[in-house]
This record gives structure tokens, sequence and C-alpha cells, in this order.
């Protein structure tokens, strides 16, 4: 019991000062026969831990913020659930934005520069939720399904959940979302600011893929 | 009122979640964003601890996203959330019982019983959506009728019980193998469905009971 008492007292102090505290790590340091009860206390015990006070510097770039901001450009996007599904599909597949880029650049005829960048720009914007998922026609679909290893459907069905847009729609967009940390580089195609809708002057074949459906 | 950031600190975990439904439906969303930031915060270390406790290192990221982002779409959605700790645990056990799932299907997996409705030595009801007062109800009378029970006993109703419960929702065969490899218990697939059973019908008895309780007219 007394071995019990003293883990549950760690993990309090590591929790409550912001360190790691690992339950698993806690849970391997007590003999097999007696995990059980000390998880039940890990978990007892997270019930009514010490609320955790708001610290804008340590959100920023966090698994909270990045969660928030999904969520919201889910809800009051025009690219349906893209937010959220999108960087997950990435993050399995553990590949880099800039390397799903230029991969689906590929997939779709593209391999000169300003092209990567702009079917960047592009993709960017499906992540964010800033572009209508109607116009993005069913050969991007189906690149980005292949790149991604998934099904197409899937991401279709994804693009047709729409939120109910709210107003603030085009507010929340000036924010910039962090990148991944575990998938994070620091090509510029990722984090530049939203590039505006290009004019039906300059209207190419990749407007036409992400704009015309 | 709108409230800045002092005083959305101020309001408890449930207090945020109402604002960010309120702003929402005010035509505010911005405002329900910066409450929901903060609540995204203040859980993230309890949605952290609670799947570090079960999956495996290179997965909790990606786990831990999908709890808070099933945690922050209810809430903006306007879901009623009664305990918020309560309801973030109870996401994050179904979707660390999601990752087994996903990873580990076998052939012979229990099914949900929305799989298999009349078959009686499933669970009974799934709960259709993530409702934390109901969840709060059965995870008490779970643990009274856990707490009833023996250690050997415990293990294997948790290992076996479905995840609306706070079990992992392992087979019998699944659950006899990590018996035998966690404790070195020995039980059969026969032993796991008894001991399932019995305690089945004594908390069905108990979750009775404290319906009776609460019926103003009983």
């Amino acid at each position: 019991m007394a071995e019990i008492e003293r883990l549950i007292d760690e993990f309090a102090a590591d929790y409550e000062a912001g360190r790691d505290a690992d339950p698993a790590k806690f849970l391997d340091r007590v003999e097999p026969g007696r995990r059980q009860e000390l998880a039940e206390r890990l978990d007892r015990y997270l019930m009514t831990a010490p609320t955790r006070r708001w610290d804008p510097k340590a959100f920023e770039g966090s698994l909270a913020q990045r969660a928030s901001d999904r969520v919201y450009e889910s809800l009051e996007g025009v690219s349906g659930t893209w937010p959220e599904l999108l960087p997950h599909l990435r993050n399995q597949a553990r590949i880099k934005r800039r390397e799903l880029v230029e991969r689906l650049a590929g997939a779709l005829g593209f391999d000169a520069e300003p092209q990567i960048e702009k079917v960047g720009d592009y993709y960017n914007r499906m992540e964010h939720g800033r572009l209508p998922a109607t116009g993005v026609s069913g050969r991007v679909i189906d690149a980005l399904a292949g790149v991604l290893g998934t099904d197409a459907e899937r991401i279709r069905a994804a693009g047709s959940r729409i939120g109910e847009p709210g107003e603030g729609a085009q507010t929340a967009f000036a924010r910039t979302a962090s990148p991944d940390a575990e998938l994070a580089d620091a090509d510029a195609l990722a984090e530049t600011a939203p590039p505006q809708p290009p004019g039906r002057a300059t209207h190419d074949e990749i407007d036409a893929l992400f704009l015309d459906g | 009122m709108r409230l800045d950031v002092g005083g959305l600190d101020r309001l408890s975990d449930e207090g945020l979640v109402a604002y960010v439904v309120a702003a929402r439906a005010a035509g505010c969303p911005d405002d329900g964003k910066r409450a929901a930031d903060m609540l995204a915060y203040r859980l993230e270390p309890q949605v952290k601890g609670r799947v570090a406790a079960k999956i495996p290192v290179d997965s909790r990221e990606d786990v831990g996203m999908e709890v808070l982002e099933s945690f922050l779409r209810s809430a903006f959605d306007g879901k009623v959330i009664d305990s918020v700790r309560a309801f973030i645990a109870t996401i994050a056990k179904r979707r660390i019982a999601d990752f087994y799932r996903k990873r580990e299907r076998h052939p012979d997996q229990v099914p949900l019983s929305s799989e298999h409705l009349g078959d009686e030595e499933l669970w009974g009801e799934e709960p259709s959506v993530e409702d934390s007062s109901a969840v709060l109800g059965i995870e008490d009378a779970v643990e009274r009728v856990l707490g009833r029970r023996n250690e050997l006993h415990r293990r294997i109703i948790l290992l076996y019980g479905p995840e609306p419960m706070g079990g992992e929702g392992l087979t019998g065969a699944e659950t006899v193998e990590r018996m035998r490899a966690d404790h070195d218990d020995r039980v059969s697939v026969d032993n796991v469905q008894q001991i399932w059973r019995r305690f089945k019908v004594e908390l069905t008895a108990e979750l009775a009971d404290r319906e009776d309780e609460g019926d103003p007219d009983g």
C-alpha cells in the first residue's frame, strides 16, 4: 500500500509541476499483480487533479492548440472535416507536408517548382478549411487518396461534412495554424500566408483542378 | 456576456463548455474558439496521461489528438456535458479501444451489441451518445459491483467487459491470454464468461436499484 501511495505522490508531483508524467512508466514500477490497483488510483487522481491555469505561451504549438484549430476550422470553414482528417491521414502515413505536396503534384502531372508551390497552396487551404470542397475535382481526391494510402471515398465524404458556417469564418483564418510537432519542417509551402484566390485571368489547369470541381 | 481571458480562466471546465456553446449560438464563433482553446489546454495533460497509460509511444500523439478533437467537437456541437473530466475519460477509453480494435482485429472478436442484437451473451445497450451523466451513473454502479469482487474476478471483468463500462473489450480467448501473460493466472474461456455473466446480473440489479432510488414516486 505504501508503495502505491508513494508512486501516486510522485506522479502527482510530476503532473502538477508540468513535467512529463507518464503513467505507463509508473505502472512498470510495480509488480504485475498490483498494476490494476495503481492504474485505478492514477485514474482517480486524474479525475481530481488541479486545473491547469491558462498559459498562452505554453499553448502555442501544443497538441491542444492543433486540436482546437482543426475542429474549429472544420466547423467554421468550407472544407468539411478535411482540417481534421487530412493531417490525421498524413501523420498516419508518416509523410511530411512538403513530400505530400510534391507527390500530389507529381500524380497530377506537375513537376515544375511554381506548379508544385501552387498545388501546395491549395493543399494547405484544404487542411485549413479554406477551400470549398465542392470545387476540388475527383482527380485531385483520387491522387490524394493514393498518396495518403486511403480510400478516396473517405476523403470525399469528409469534404461533404459541412459544419454550420459562422460569420467568424473569415477572421478565424487570419490565425496561423501550427505545424504538427513530429512532422513539421521548415518548408515555405506549409506556413505561408493564405494565398489569394487566383484571378480568372490566370486561371490555369491547377486552378481548374482545385476550384472547378 | 463577453469574458476576457482572466474571466474565462476563472470558469470551471463545465462553465467553459457552456461559454463555447453560447458564443457559437450567439454568432460569435471566435469567442467560442478562445474558450475552446482554454479547455483544450486544461485537458491536454489529462488526455496525455490517460493515453500514455495504454498506448505505445509512437501512437500517443495521434490518439491524444483524436480524443481532444472528439471532445471539442462535442463541446462545439452543444452536447450536454455534466462532468468534463468524466466525459474526457470516457472518450479516451473509447479512442484507446478503437486503436486496439483497428490494430489487432481478430476474426473471433466479440462484436458490438448493435451488430448482434438479441444475443444475450453480449453487453446490453451501447450508449448512442457520449452522454456524461449516463456514463457517470454507470461508472458508479460498475465501481460498486467491482468493489464486491475479488482481485482475480475484477481483472477478468475489466479485460472482458466492453469499453463503455471501462473494460478493454477483449474476447474470451484474449482475456485468458492476457491473464496468463500479465498475472500468470490460468483461467478458461468458460470461467471468463461465467464470471462476466454473474457480474452483469449484479450490475443490472445495481442499476435498477439506483433508478428506483432516483424515482420521486418510488
